[in-house]
Protein backbone atom coordinates (compact mmCIF):
# COMPACT_ATOMS: atom_id res chain seq x y z
CA UNK A 1 0.00 0.00 0.00
CA UNK A 2 1.27 3.12 -1.14
CA UNK A 3 2.35 5.77 1.97
CA UNK A 4 3.48 9.19 2.19
CA UNK A 5 6.11 10.41 4.72
CA UNK A 6 6.50 13.97 5.82
CA UNK A 7 9.85 14.77 7.62
CA UNK A 8 10.54 17.01 10.40
CA UNK A 9 13.44 18.69 11.44
CA UNK A 10 13.75 17.12 15.09
CA UNK A 11 11.62 14.64 16.89
CA UNK A 12 9.61 17.08 18.62
CA UNK A 13 8.44 18.71 15.40
CA UNK A 14 7.38 15.25 14.70
CA UNK A 15 5.74 14.46 17.62
CA UNK A 16 4.02 17.72 17.65
CA UNK A 17 2.50 16.88 14.06
CA UNK A 18 1.53 13.69 14.87
CA UNK A 19 -0.70 15.05 18.31
CA UNK A 20 -2.17 17.62 15.66
CA UNK A 21 -3.23 15.20 13.08
CA UNK A 22 -4.25 12.74 15.36
CA UNK A 23 -6.42 14.98 17.06
CA UNK A 24 -8.37 15.64 12.91
CA UNK A 25 -8.84 12.29 12.52
CA UNK A 26 -5.78 11.58 10.53
CA UNK A 27 -3.61 8.67 11.71
CA UNK A 28 0.13 9.62 11.48
CA UNK A 29 2.81 7.38 12.97
CA UNK A 30 5.84 8.46 14.15
CA UNK A 31 9.00 6.98 12.01
CA UNK A 32 12.63 7.53 11.71
CA UNK A 33 13.87 8.25 8.18
CA UNK A 34 15.97 6.28 6.08
CA UNK A 35 19.23 7.18 6.20
CA UNK A 36 19.15 7.56 2.59
CA UNK A 37 17.05 10.27 2.21
CA UNK A 38 17.79 11.86 5.23
CA UNK A 39 19.90 15.29 4.19
CA UNK A 40 21.31 16.19 7.49
CA UNK A 41 21.04 12.58 8.84
CA UNK A 42 18.77 11.08 11.80
CA UNK A 43 15.47 12.54 10.98
CA UNK A 44 12.04 11.97 11.59
CA UNK A 45 9.05 11.40 9.70
CA UNK A 46 5.06 10.79 10.19
CA UNK A 47 3.62 7.94 7.93
CA UNK A 48 0.17 8.75 6.24
CA UNK A 49 -1.93 6.94 4.20
CA UNK A 50 -4.14 9.31 3.04
CA UNK A 51 -5.50 12.70 3.17
CA UNK A 52 -1.62 14.11 2.61
CA UNK A 53 -2.91 17.64 1.05
CA UNK A 54 -5.07 17.89 4.25
CA UNK A 55 -2.65 17.47 6.24
CA UNK A 56 0.48 19.87 5.24
CA UNK A 57 -2.53 22.18 5.14
CA UNK A 58 -3.01 21.42 9.01
CA UNK A 59 0.86 22.01 9.26
CA UNK A 60 0.94 24.85 7.73
CA UNK A 61 -2.47 26.33 9.49
CA UNK A 62 -0.87 25.40 12.97
CA UNK A 63 2.64 26.53 12.67
CA UNK A 64 4.78 23.44 12.30
CA UNK A 65 7.65 23.06 10.01
CA UNK A 66 7.91 20.16 7.85
CA UNK A 67 10.97 19.60 5.71
CA UNK A 68 9.54 17.36 2.76
CA UNK A 69 7.13 15.00 1.59
CA UNK A 70 7.71 11.67 0.22
CA UNK A 71 5.71 9.29 -1.99
CA UNK A 72 6.54 5.65 -0.79
CA UNK A 73 5.74 2.40 -3.23
CA UNK A 74 4.73 -0.75 -2.12
CA UNK A 75 8.63 -1.74 -3.22
CA UNK A 76 9.83 0.60 -0.59
CA UNK A 77 10.97 3.09 -2.88
CA UNK A 78 10.73 6.94 -1.65
CA UNK A 79 10.38 9.81 -4.22
CA UNK A 80 10.45 13.40 -3.40
CA UNK A 81 6.57 14.93 -4.20
CA UNK A 82 5.05 18.05 -4.04
CA UNK A 83 1.84 18.31 -1.77
CA UNK B 1 10.46 14.58 60.58
CA UNK B 2 8.67 17.86 59.51
CA UNK B 3 10.10 19.47 56.58
CA UNK B 4 9.43 23.00 56.07
CA UNK B 5 12.45 23.64 53.25
CA UNK B 6 10.30 23.34 49.97
CA UNK B 7 11.68 26.32 48.56
CA UNK B 8 14.58 24.74 48.18
CA UNK B 9 13.18 21.29 47.29
CA UNK B 10 10.11 20.21 47.51
CA UNK B 11 10.29 16.82 49.51
CA UNK B 12 6.94 16.14 49.76
CA UNK B 13 6.21 14.53 46.56
CA UNK B 14 2.76 13.85 44.87
CA UNK B 15 3.02 9.25 44.92
CA UNK B 16 2.57 9.70 41.15
CA UNK B 17 6.08 11.08 41.17
CA UNK B 18 8.19 8.07 42.87
CA UNK B 19 5.97 5.80 40.25
CA UNK B 20 6.66 7.57 37.74
CA UNK B 21 10.68 7.76 37.89
CA UNK B 22 10.18 3.72 38.84
CA UNK B 23 8.52 2.95 35.93
CA UNK B 24 11.15 4.88 33.45
CA UNK B 25 14.21 3.74 35.02
CA UNK B 26 12.73 0.15 33.96
CA UNK B 27 10.98 0.58 30.72
CA UNK B 28 12.37 3.74 28.95
CA UNK B 29 15.73 4.22 27.23
CA UNK B 30 17.26 7.20 25.00
CA UNK B 31 14.21 9.37 23.15
CA UNK B 32 15.50 10.57 19.93
CA UNK B 33 17.95 7.78 19.80
CA UNK B 34 16.65 4.58 18.31
CA UNK B 35 12.39 3.05 17.08
CA UNK B 36 12.47 0.14 19.08
CA UNK B 37 9.72 0.59 22.06
CA UNK B 38 12.08 1.73 24.91
CA UNK B 39 13.45 4.82 23.24
CA UNK B 40 9.88 5.65 21.81
CA UNK B 41 8.42 5.07 25.05
CA UNK B 42 10.66 7.77 26.15
CA UNK B 43 10.29 10.14 23.27
CA UNK B 44 6.37 10.01 24.31
CA UNK B 45 7.36 10.72 27.87
CA UNK B 46 9.71 13.46 27.11
CA UNK B 47 7.01 15.28 24.98
CA UNK B 48 4.27 14.66 27.24
CA UNK B 49 5.50 16.32 29.68
CA UNK B 50 7.15 19.25 27.18
CA UNK B 51 2.74 19.17 26.52
CA UNK B 52 1.68 19.46 30.00
CA UNK B 53 4.74 22.02 30.94
CA UNK B 54 3.59 24.12 27.64
CA UNK B 55 -0.54 23.67 28.69
CA UNK B 56 0.33 24.92 32.63
CA UNK B 57 2.30 28.24 31.21
CA UNK B 58 -0.92 28.89 28.68
CA UNK B 59 2.06 27.83 25.38
CA UNK B 60 0.64 26.43 21.88
CA UNK B 61 4.29 25.39 21.44
CA UNK B 62 5.84 22.27 23.22
CA UNK B 63 9.22 22.63 21.31
CA UNK B 64 9.88 25.93 22.99
CA UNK B 65 9.63 24.11 26.36
CA UNK B 66 13.54 22.88 26.86
CA UNK B 67 14.61 20.77 29.69
CA UNK B 68 17.95 21.75 31.83
CA UNK B 69 19.40 20.51 34.81
CA UNK B 70 18.05 22.96 37.12
CA UNK B 71 16.67 26.56 37.10
CA UNK B 72 21.07 27.77 37.01
CA UNK B 73 21.18 26.07 33.41
CA UNK B 74 18.01 27.49 32.09
CA UNK B 75 19.28 31.11 33.63
CA UNK B 76 23.02 30.58 32.25
CA UNK B 77 21.29 29.63 28.49
CA UNK B 78 18.87 32.67 28.74
CA UNK B 79 21.79 35.15 30.25
CA UNK B 80 24.00 34.24 27.22
CA UNK B 81 21.99 34.51 24.74
CA UNK B 82 21.06 37.76 25.29
CA UNK B 83 24.00 39.32 26.89
CA UNK B 84 27.78 40.13 26.54
CA UNK B 85 30.42 41.67 27.90
CA UNK B 86 29.54 45.54 28.69
CA UNK B 87 25.72 44.65 27.62
CA UNK B 88 23.84 47.23 30.61
CA UNK B 89 21.50 45.05 32.68
CA UNK B 90 18.74 45.49 34.90
CA UNK B 91 18.28 43.22 37.85
CA UNK B 92 15.97 43.61 40.95
CA UNK B 93 17.56 43.48 44.43
CA UNK B 94 16.61 40.15 45.56
CA UNK B 95 18.15 38.16 42.47
CA UNK B 96 19.75 34.74 43.01
CA UNK B 97 23.34 33.80 42.37
CA UNK B 98 22.11 31.81 39.55
CA UNK B 99 21.39 35.60 38.05
CA UNK B 100 24.18 37.40 39.66
CA UNK B 101 26.90 35.10 39.18
CA UNK B 102 26.63 34.59 35.33
CA UNK B 103 25.92 38.26 34.71
CA UNK B 104 29.53 39.08 36.62
CA UNK B 105 31.21 36.50 34.57
CA UNK B 106 29.90 38.07 31.62
CA UNK B 107 31.42 41.24 32.82
CA UNK B 108 27.79 43.19 32.10
CA UNK B 109 27.03 46.63 33.76
CA UNK B 110 24.98 45.57 36.59
CA UNK B 111 22.08 48.10 37.82
CA UNK B 112 19.87 47.14 40.01
CA UNK B 113 16.11 48.65 40.98
CA UNK B 114 13.66 47.69 43.80
CA UNK B 115 15.36 47.21 46.68
CA UNK B 116 12.60 47.84 49.23
CA UNK B 117 10.82 44.75 50.54
CA UNK B 118 7.50 43.45 50.44
CA UNK B 119 6.75 47.33 48.43
CA UNK B 120 5.90 46.24 45.02
CA UNK B 121 4.97 50.09 44.25
CA UNK B 122 8.53 50.72 45.06
CA UNK B 123 9.81 48.06 42.81
CA UNK B 124 7.82 49.33 40.11
CA UNK B 125 8.75 53.04 39.82
CA UNK B 126 12.41 51.99 40.39
CA UNK B 127 12.17 49.85 36.91
CA UNK B 128 10.34 52.15 35.43
CA UNK B 129 13.25 54.62 35.41
CA UNK B 130 15.54 52.01 34.50
CA UNK B 131 14.44 49.87 31.85
CA UNK B 132 14.45 52.43 28.58
CA UNK B 133 18.53 52.46 29.39
CA UNK B 134 19.04 48.60 29.91
CA UNK B 135 19.82 46.15 27.00
CA UNK B 136 18.19 43.43 28.85
CA UNK B 137 16.04 43.01 32.74
CA UNK B 138 16.57 39.32 34.38
CA UNK B 139 14.37 39.55 37.38
CA UNK B 140 12.78 37.16 39.88
CA UNK B 141 9.18 36.52 39.95
CA UNK B 142 9.62 35.62 43.75
CA UNK B 143 12.52 36.16 46.42
CA UNK B 144 13.59 32.51 47.40
CA UNK B 145 14.62 34.02 51.00
CA UNK B 146 11.99 36.31 51.49
CA UNK B 147 8.58 35.34 49.04
CA UNK B 148 8.43 38.68 48.09
CA UNK B 149 6.00 39.03 45.54
CA UNK B 150 7.84 41.48 42.53
CA UNK B 151 4.93 42.94 40.20
CA UNK B 152 6.41 40.68 37.33
CA UNK B 153 3.25 41.01 34.98
CA UNK B 154 3.36 45.09 35.51
CA UNK B 155 7.67 44.93 34.66
CA UNK B 156 7.01 42.62 32.18
CA UNK B 157 4.34 45.25 30.48
CA UNK B 158 7.18 47.91 30.80
CA UNK B 159 9.99 45.98 29.30
CA UNK B 160 7.34 45.22 25.97
CA UNK B 161 7.14 48.92 25.86
CA UNK B 162 10.34 50.12 25.57
CA UNK B 163 11.23 46.89 23.16
CA UNK B 164 13.86 45.28 26.19
CA UNK B 165 13.86 41.54 26.31
CA UNK B 166 12.67 40.34 29.78
CA UNK B 167 14.48 37.31 31.45
CA UNK B 168 11.75 35.58 34.27
CA UNK B 169 12.89 33.71 37.07
CA UNK B 170 10.13 31.97 37.75
CA UNK B 171 12.02 29.42 40.28
CA UNK B 172 10.30 30.36 43.36
CA UNK B 173 6.61 31.11 41.26
CA UNK B 174 6.42 28.31 39.50
CA UNK B 175 3.72 25.76 40.48
CA UNK B 176 2.42 28.49 42.66
CA UNK B 177 1.58 31.49 40.41
CA UNK B 178 -0.49 31.48 37.31
CA UNK B 179 2.16 32.64 34.75
CA UNK B 180 1.15 33.20 31.45
CA UNK B 181 4.27 33.02 29.50
CA UNK B 182 2.89 34.22 26.04
CA UNK B 183 1.40 37.09 28.05
CA UNK B 184 4.48 38.27 29.41
CA UNK B 185 6.12 38.54 26.16
CA UNK B 186 9.32 37.27 28.19
CA UNK B 187 12.27 36.40 25.87
CA UNK B 188 13.33 33.30 28.42
CA UNK B 189 11.55 32.12 31.62
CA UNK B 190 13.56 29.69 33.96
CA UNK B 191 12.71 27.13 36.66
CA UNK B 192 13.39 24.14 38.40
CA UNK B 193 11.26 21.04 38.14
CA UNK B 194 12.37 20.01 41.90
CA UNK B 195 10.57 23.07 43.98
CA UNK B 196 6.96 24.09 43.06
CA UNK B 197 6.32 21.78 39.96
CA UNK B 198 7.27 18.53 42.24
CA UNK B 199 9.22 16.87 40.08
CA UNK B 200 12.99 15.13 41.52
CA UNK B 201 16.12 17.08 41.10
CA UNK B 202 18.16 17.26 38.31
CA UNK B 203 15.30 18.46 36.30
CA UNK B 204 14.43 22.32 35.12
CA UNK B 205 12.19 24.01 32.56
CA UNK B 206 13.48 26.84 30.24
CA UNK B 207 10.63 28.38 28.38
CA UNK B 208 11.92 30.10 25.53
CA UNK B 209 10.23 33.57 23.47
CA UNK B 210 13.71 34.23 21.55
CA UNK B 211 16.35 33.21 19.46
CA UNK B 212 18.83 30.90 21.74
CA UNK B 213 22.64 30.22 21.93
CA UNK B 214 23.64 27.03 23.40
CA UNK B 215 25.56 26.52 26.63
CA UNK B 216 26.12 22.67 25.71
CA UNK B 217 26.92 20.93 22.41
CA UNK B 218 26.31 17.38 21.12
CA UNK B 219 24.21 14.78 20.65
CA UNK B 220 20.82 15.80 19.73
CA UNK B 221 19.78 12.51 18.19
CA UNK B 222 18.93 14.94 14.95
CA UNK B 223 21.06 16.18 12.05
CA UNK B 224 23.95 13.88 13.09
CA UNK B 225 25.77 14.65 9.59
CA UNK B 226 26.11 18.61 10.84
CA UNK B 227 28.56 19.69 13.17
CA UNK B 228 26.63 22.59 14.21
CA UNK B 229 23.92 22.26 16.82
CA UNK B 230 20.30 22.05 15.17
CA UNK B 231 18.84 25.34 14.38
CA UNK B 232 15.61 24.04 15.86
CA UNK B 233 14.50 23.77 19.26
CA UNK B 234 14.30 22.32 21.74
CA UNK B 235 17.22 20.10 20.04
CA UNK B 236 19.39 23.09 19.52
CA UNK B 237 19.84 23.20 23.66
CA UNK B 238 19.04 19.97 24.52
CA UNK B 239 22.96 18.08 23.79
CA UNK B 240 23.12 14.92 24.95
CA UNK B 241 20.75 11.99 26.77
CA UNK B 242 17.94 13.33 28.47
CA UNK B 243 17.22 12.82 32.69
CA UNK B 244 14.19 10.28 31.08
CA UNK B 245 13.75 9.38 34.75
CA UNK B 246 13.67 12.72 36.32
CA UNK B 247 11.31 13.84 33.36
CA UNK B 248 8.86 11.09 33.43
CA UNK B 249 8.92 12.24 37.52
CA UNK B 250 8.49 15.93 36.81
CA UNK B 251 5.31 15.33 34.25
CA UNK B 252 3.76 13.52 37.47
CA UNK B 253 4.55 16.55 39.55
CA UNK B 254 3.36 19.13 36.75
CA UNK B 255 0.09 17.12 36.28
CA UNK B 256 -0.74 17.47 40.01
CA UNK B 257 -0.07 20.94 39.90
CA UNK B 258 -2.39 21.59 36.78
CA UNK B 259 -5.17 19.29 38.43
CA UNK B 260 -4.91 21.13 41.83
CA UNK B 261 -4.63 24.90 40.38
CA UNK B 262 -1.95 27.52 41.35
CA UNK B 263 -5.23 29.13 43.09
CA UNK B 264 -5.43 26.71 45.22
CA UNK B 265 -2.13 25.94 46.01
CA UNK B 266 -0.95 29.49 46.63
CA UNK B 267 -4.35 29.57 49.21
CA UNK B 268 -2.82 26.45 51.09
CA UNK B 269 0.49 28.11 51.35
CA UNK B 270 -0.64 31.21 52.40
CA UNK B 271 -2.45 29.99 54.47
CA UNK B 272 0.32 28.05 56.25
CA UNK B 273 2.27 31.17 56.37
CA UNK B 274 -0.32 33.19 57.83
CA UNK B 275 -0.83 30.45 60.28
CA UNK B 276 3.26 30.71 61.55
CA UNK B 277 2.88 34.17 61.67
CA UNK B 278 0.50 33.89 63.91
CA UNK B 279 2.09 31.04 65.97
CA UNK B 280 5.79 33.33 65.69
CA UNK B 281 4.15 36.84 66.55
CA UNK B 282 5.15 37.34 70.36
CA UNK B 283 8.65 35.17 70.17
CA UNK B 284 11.88 36.64 70.27
CA UNK B 285 12.80 37.33 66.79
CA UNK B 286 11.91 39.54 63.24
CA UNK B 287 10.07 38.03 61.02
CA UNK B 288 10.07 39.53 57.67
CA UNK B 289 6.34 39.36 56.32
CA UNK B 290 4.15 41.77 53.71
CA UNK B 291 0.86 42.54 52.71
CA UNK B 292 -0.95 38.90 52.19
CA UNK B 293 -0.73 39.51 47.85
CA UNK B 294 2.72 40.15 48.23
CA UNK B 295 4.28 37.04 49.83
CA UNK B 296 4.18 33.61 49.00
CA UNK B 297 4.60 30.65 51.63
CA UNK B 298 7.83 31.25 52.20
CA UNK B 299 8.89 33.00 55.80
CA UNK B 300 12.41 34.39 56.37
CA UNK B 301 13.28 35.55 59.93
CA UNK B 302 16.24 36.33 63.13
CA UNK B 303 16.57 35.96 66.48
CA UNK B 304 19.09 38.40 68.19
CA UNK B 305 19.88 35.67 70.71
CA UNK B 306 20.90 32.42 68.43
CA UNK B 307 22.91 32.91 64.99
CA UNK B 308 20.65 31.44 61.96
CA UNK B 309 22.90 28.04 61.83
CA UNK B 310 22.39 27.16 65.68
CA UNK B 311 18.75 27.90 65.19
CA UNK B 312 18.56 25.45 62.54
CA UNK B 313 20.83 22.86 63.75
CA UNK B 314 18.74 23.03 66.69
CA UNK B 315 15.40 22.21 65.09
CA UNK B 316 17.32 19.50 62.84
CA UNK B 317 17.93 17.81 66.07
CA UNK B 318 14.06 17.92 66.68
CA UNK B 319 13.19 16.89 63.29
CA UNK B 320 12.26 19.70 61.99
CA UNK B 321 14.13 20.97 58.72
CA UNK B 322 14.57 24.37 57.63
CA UNK B 323 16.99 26.64 55.36
CA UNK B 324 19.53 28.85 57.19
CA UNK B 325 22.22 31.71 55.59
CA UNK B 326 22.43 33.67 52.88
CA UNK B 327 19.89 30.92 50.81
CA UNK B 328 22.58 31.89 47.61
CA UNK B 329 20.90 35.24 47.74
CA UNK B 330 23.38 37.89 49.11
CA UNK B 331 22.08 40.53 46.52
CA UNK B 332 18.33 39.59 47.93
CA UNK B 333 19.94 39.68 52.14
CA UNK B 334 21.68 43.37 51.24
CA UNK B 335 18.51 44.74 49.96
CA UNK B 336 16.49 43.68 53.22
CA UNK B 337 19.74 44.46 55.93
CA UNK B 338 20.28 40.89 56.50
CA UNK B 339 23.62 40.01 54.68
CA UNK B 340 25.53 40.02 58.04
CA UNK B 341 23.12 38.12 60.01
CA UNK B 342 21.30 35.80 57.41
CA UNK B 343 17.97 34.64 58.06
CA UNK B 344 16.02 31.14 59.31
CA UNK B 345 13.18 30.28 56.44
CA UNK B 346 10.44 28.44 56.54
CA UNK B 347 9.06 27.33 53.34
CA UNK B 348 5.76 25.23 52.68
CA UNK B 349 4.16 22.91 50.27
CA UNK B 350 1.03 21.91 48.68
CA UNK B 351 1.18 18.93 50.39
CA UNK B 352 1.99 20.05 54.00
CA UNK B 353 -0.32 20.02 56.28
CA UNK B 354 -1.56 22.54 59.14
CA UNK B 355 -0.97 20.05 62.27
CA UNK B 356 2.88 19.97 60.93
CA UNK B 357 3.28 23.61 60.48
CA UNK B 358 1.67 24.23 64.36
CA UNK B 359 4.45 21.30 66.08
CA UNK B 360 7.36 23.21 64.28
CA UNK B 361 6.19 26.75 65.13
CA UNK B 362 5.86 25.80 68.63
CA UNK B 363 9.09 24.09 68.99
CA UNK B 364 10.88 27.21 67.51
CA UNK B 365 8.83 28.95 69.30
CA UNK B 366 10.38 27.49 72.60
CA UNK B 367 13.96 27.90 71.16
CA UNK B 368 13.67 32.13 70.30
CA UNK B 369 12.26 32.60 73.90
CA UNK B 370 9.38 35.49 74.70
CA UNK B 371 9.65 38.74 73.50
CA UNK B 372 11.05 41.05 76.00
Amino acid sequence: MKQYWISFRSLTYAQRASRVLERKGVTATIVRLPQGISKKGCGYAVILRSAVREAIRVLEEQHIPWSQLFARSESGEFREVEP
Amino acid sequence: MIYLDHAATSLLKPVAVERAVSRALRTMASPGRGSHEPAMLAAETVYRCREAAAALFHMEEPERVVFTMNATHGLNIAIISLASEGSRVLISGFEHNAVTRPLHALGVKLQVAGRKLFDPEDTLRSFAAAIPSSDLVVCTAVSNVFGYRLPIQEIAELCRREGVPLVVDASQAAGVLDLDFPALGAAFMAMPGHKGLLGPQGTGLLLCGRETKPLLFGGSGSESREQTMPETLPDRLEAGTHNVCGIAGLMAGIEYVRARGTEEILRHESALLRQSIRLLRGADCQLFTGAPSTQTGVLSLRSPRFDCETLAARLGDRGICVRSGLHCAPLAHESAGTLESGTLRLSFSPLLDAGSVSKACVALRQLLGADS
